[in-house]
């Protein structure tokens, strides 16, 4: 990873921002059946009457040229607005806007725990590789990753909600009218279950990597040099291993985003979070394409630059990158 | 004294077990070095992590090692780890290759010194900038200590790593290759140590280079795993009654590194 | 010897598991009528438990679930195989062609695998999925969008180390076309990768058209393990507690996808010694 590599990886990172809003545009104009209905949203453009038609039409601009529809619709990503939708009788960046939050709640604070969970447990366990310890925790992965996120989700519901009864069935907050500090509790409690359901379903992959990174730090020599020094174990990990496997960890901070905003989509439909999950899942059975499409498009958009993010703070925290090369 | 006896090391590989050592024997006095000479993959640098305890996993040692009449050999890690940095000391060659890329040097002398009791940062700093100086970094202590392992030449690398190992006290010193691929001046740095700092210990070299083992008092031959000479510097050098020795000297270089 | 025998064991243990699971849904898929005790779509009294006449009780319009299950597994099945194989094709082309070119266009192609790499799984398969039918083929090709680009970019990576390879650059010298270059002898160097990636594409495929299946994008005519969850979701499964129907069809995904964990790391095993012997100091 040098700074010319950066600026690769930035102008990638532009040319396919630019390309997701390209594909945005073009994809309802250009798939199969009436542009309109892609646009607003309607599965049946024949459910809504001629004047309403002509009015969409005219609104869309479809009555224009590509170029200036394009011009036009760059103009309005740029200042927010992700086209209208049927079904909610607004703006898509409306909707967005009032969902994504929520859809943040349970994935960002699993983003992290997951990524803590494996840097420490993996970096643990590709120390000692092989040892007990090792191979009791990658099997646990391994039998956590081959098992898909919605079952994850459904069990855990039936087990600590239906049957158990420890956890709510669902939602961000109770019906009960809360404020404060007691509503603060009642989000965390039922932040809980889709928290978890996420964390196990995204730890493994980051487990076996960490694990996997960590593993061949340790046959590195300057580990056998700390190691010829007597240093202690402890040492050897915070000082010696952390440092070096911090690379790779942060780059896979940025890739995982994705994933969990992947993984979201189904947890909160079991959990009946009304996030952007929901919307996507909504959005599905009504055909609504511009909320899938500005969902999609959020998606993206945020995974691009946490990617980004990851690989500038990768630069900057490796010393050969930062400092000149050696005499 | 350190005392080797019937050193094995087997390693286990997926198909296959293979023996690394064998039958290894030796005797090392203070003041008295030894010089391990043999070709590459000989298995000379897994000796020395033998005697360590620093084998990699798949690796198995037996045999009897013996450091002033107390066995270190299969000792428990925490006692010999507690022993390592302190009694132990290993030189590793290119120095550059064994220091940590994310430290300073500084950072590197701090674990150290720290490691033999020294707790005051400022005597850290002292202590460190002596020891340099004493490998010959005199000059530019300073600026070593401020800079990462990468933005060191090869020659300050291994002066570096030398520094480290005169923070120590140790019985044992184990050095890999020292004067290998650097230039003369920085071999000098070390054979200076030889005569001075190390006198007290049982310093064990592997070395290429004939003219540095020359300068010590015993010498043993590696062969595939084995010792196929062991005796006096002067008579293994001079007059070997090993046809395998005779050729490996012929072809060792006598003056620093190959041409 | 002890910890090498044990090791190898455990070995033979799980690929021996994973490839019986394999078997069995293989069978299930290939003559379903052979193992479906009942008829998929004879009513029987809805929501019942789990009894030996119903293996797995009966869903919502009496239908026997295990007996659904065992007509279904053709369909996942299917849908993730041509799926990984259309991937396995188009990846390992495009691959080949992005490590092969030079310049520009090696790394335009470069960028276009690292995009849809960039670009998360779900959502865009929900976007493109929405806007086809809903067919078979049409979910069959919306996976394949997605899956190609794994196994493109460890055949681009093994094209790129060939193409230096000596043996390669000899070529060049003798006079043989690129093309002859490219698919006489670069190809075969990379099915080894290709065939390992091959085994976890069919594993994400599957996953992905059970997903897919779940959250109602999948095929709206013929049922699959994840169409089978969707109904159970939408049609009272957990408000019944009906959690046989709910959960069994999950449980078998989560099988299969063990038995192609197994599957792949015996495969990955066996290529990483023909790729050469190890070190000492490993």
């Amino acid at each position: 990873m040098s700074v010319k590599r950066f600026f690769k990886t930035a102008i990638f990172s532009v040319l396919a921002l630019a390309a997701v809003l390209a594909v945005n545009f073009f994809l309802p104009r250009l798939m199969p059946g009436d542009p309109l209905g892609h646009l607003i949203g309607a599965d049946d453009v024949g459910a809504i009457s001629q004047e309403q038609y002509d009015e969409y039409y005219k609104m869309l601009n479809l009555d224009k040229p590509m170029g200036e529809q394009f011009a036009q619709y760059l103009k309005e990503i740029f200042s927010g607005k992700m086209g209208y939708s049927i079904h909610y009788g607004r703006d898509v960046a409306d909707v967005i806007g009032e969902k994504l939050p929520r859809t943040l709640q349970v994935a960002l604070p699993a983003w992290i725990i997951s990524a803590l969970l494996a840097f420490f447990w993996g970096t643990l366990a590709g120390y000692k590789k092989h040892r007990a310890f090792d191979r009791i925790s990658t099997g646990a992965m391994v039998a956590a990753d081959t098992v898909p996120t919605f079952l994850m989700a459904m069990l855990l519901l039936i087990v600590f909600s239906y049957e158990l009864g420890w956890f709510p069935f669902g939602a961000l907050n109770s019906a009960a009218d809360l404020d404060g500090a007691s509503m603060f509790a009642d989000r965390l409690y039922h932040l809980v279950l889709p928290v978890l359901t996420l964390v196990i379903a995204s730890t493994p992959k980051k487990f076996i990597l960490m694990r996997n990174v960590t593993a061949k730090a340790v046959g590195e020599k300057y580990i056998i040099y700390a190691k010829a020094r007597g240093l202690s174990d402890m040492s050897v990990l915070c000082r010696h291993i952390f440092p070096n496997v911090g690379q790779p960890f942060i780059s896979m901070l940025g890739t995982s985003f994705g994933k969990i905003l992947s993984g979201s989509i189904v947890v909160e439909m079991i959990f009946s979070i009304d996030g952007m999950g929901m919307l996507v899942s909504r959005g599905i059975t009504d055909m609504d394409f511009p909320v899938l499409q500005a969902a999609l498009m959020t998606i993206a958009f945020a995974v691009i630059i946490s990617n980004l993010a990851a690989d500038a703070i990768c630069i900057l925290l490796d010393p050969k990158q930062r400092l000149e090369e050696g005499a | 004294m350190l005392q080797v006896e019937n050193l094995n090391v087997k390693a286990e590989f997926d198909r296959y077990e293979g023996d690394i050592l064998q039958d290894i024997s030796f005797c090392v006095c203070q003041g008295q070095p030894l010089a391990i000479i043999g070709e590459s993959g000989s298995g000379k640098t897994m000796c020395a992590l033998a005697l360590l305890g620093l084998l990699p996993s798949n690796c198995v040692a037996s045999g009897s090692v013996k450091l002033d009449g107390k066995e270190i050999l299969g000792l428990k890690e925490r006692r010999l780890n507690a022993m390592r940095g302190c009694e132990l000391a290993y030189i590793p060659q290119s120095g550059a290759e064994f220091l940590n890329p994310a430290l300073k040097i500084s950072s590197h002398f701090y674990e150290t010194l720290k490691k033999s009791g020294i707790k005051d940062r400022r005597s850290r700093r002292e202590i460190a900038l002596q020891k340099l100086s004493q490998a010959g970094l005199a000059d530019v202590g300073e600026e070593v200590l401020a800079k990462y392992p990468h933005q060191l030449s090869g020659g300050q690398a291994q002066r570096t790593v030398l520094a480290l190992s005169l923070c120590q006290n140790a019985r044992l010193i184990i050095a890999d290759e020292p004067t290998k691929g650097i230039d003369s001046e920085t071999a000098q740095c070390f054979e200076r140590c030889m005569d001075t700092a190390f006198k007290e210990s049982c310093l064990i070299i592997i070395t290429h280079d004939v003219r540095l083992a020359a300068k010590c008092h015993s010498v043993a031959v590696i062969k595939d795993g084995r010792i196929v000479e062991y005796g006096a510097a002067g008579e293994v050098l001079s007059a070997p009654s090993n046809e395998y020795t005779k050729s490996l000297i012929a072809a060792m270089p006598k003056d620093g590194d190959y041409a | 010897m002890k910890k090498r025998t044990a090791k190898k064991a455990f070995q033979i243990l799980s690929l021996s598991i994973g490839v019986a699971i394999l078997l069995i849904f293989l069978l299930f898929a290939i003559a379903p009528k052979a193992f479906a005790p009942c008829d998929p779509k004879h009513s029987y009294e809805a929501f019942l438990g789990i009894s030996v006449e119903h293996i797995l009780g009966t869903n919502n319009l009496g239908y026997d679930i295990f007996s659904e299950l065992v007509y279904a597994t053709r369909s996942t099945l299917l849908a993730g195989l041509l799926a990984a194989l259309i991937s396995l094709v188009t990846g390992t082309l495009i691959g080949l062609l992005s490590g092969y070119a030079k310049g520009v266009v090696g790394e335009a192609m470069n960028g276009v695998i690292n995009f849809f790499l960039l670009i998360p799984m779900l959502p865009l398969a929900i976007v493109i999925g929405a806007y086809l039918d809903g067919g078979f083929m049409d979910i069959v090709l919306t996976i394949s969008l997605i899956g190609w680009c794994s196994t493109a970019r460890a055949v681009r990576a093994k094209t790129i180390k060939l193409k230096s390879a000596p043996f390669i650059k000899i070529m060049r010298g003798l006079g043989y076309s690129r093309a002859r270059i490219l698919f006489c002898h670069i190809l075969p160097n990379v099915l080894d990768v290709a065939a390992a990636k091959f085994i976890t594409t069919v594993a994400s495929c599957i996953l992905l058209e059970a997903t897919l299946g779940f959250l109602g994008v999948g095929s709206k005519v013929e049922l699959s393990w994840g169409v089978m969850i969707n109904y159970a979701y939408r049609f009272g499964g957990l408000a019944r507690g009906a959690y046989n129907w709910l959960l069994a069809p999950g449980v078998c995904i989560t099988l299969l996808e063990l038995a192609f964990y197994f599957i792949g790391s015996f495969a990955e095993g066996r290529l990483s010694v023909v790729k050469g012997g190890r070190s000492v100091l490993e």
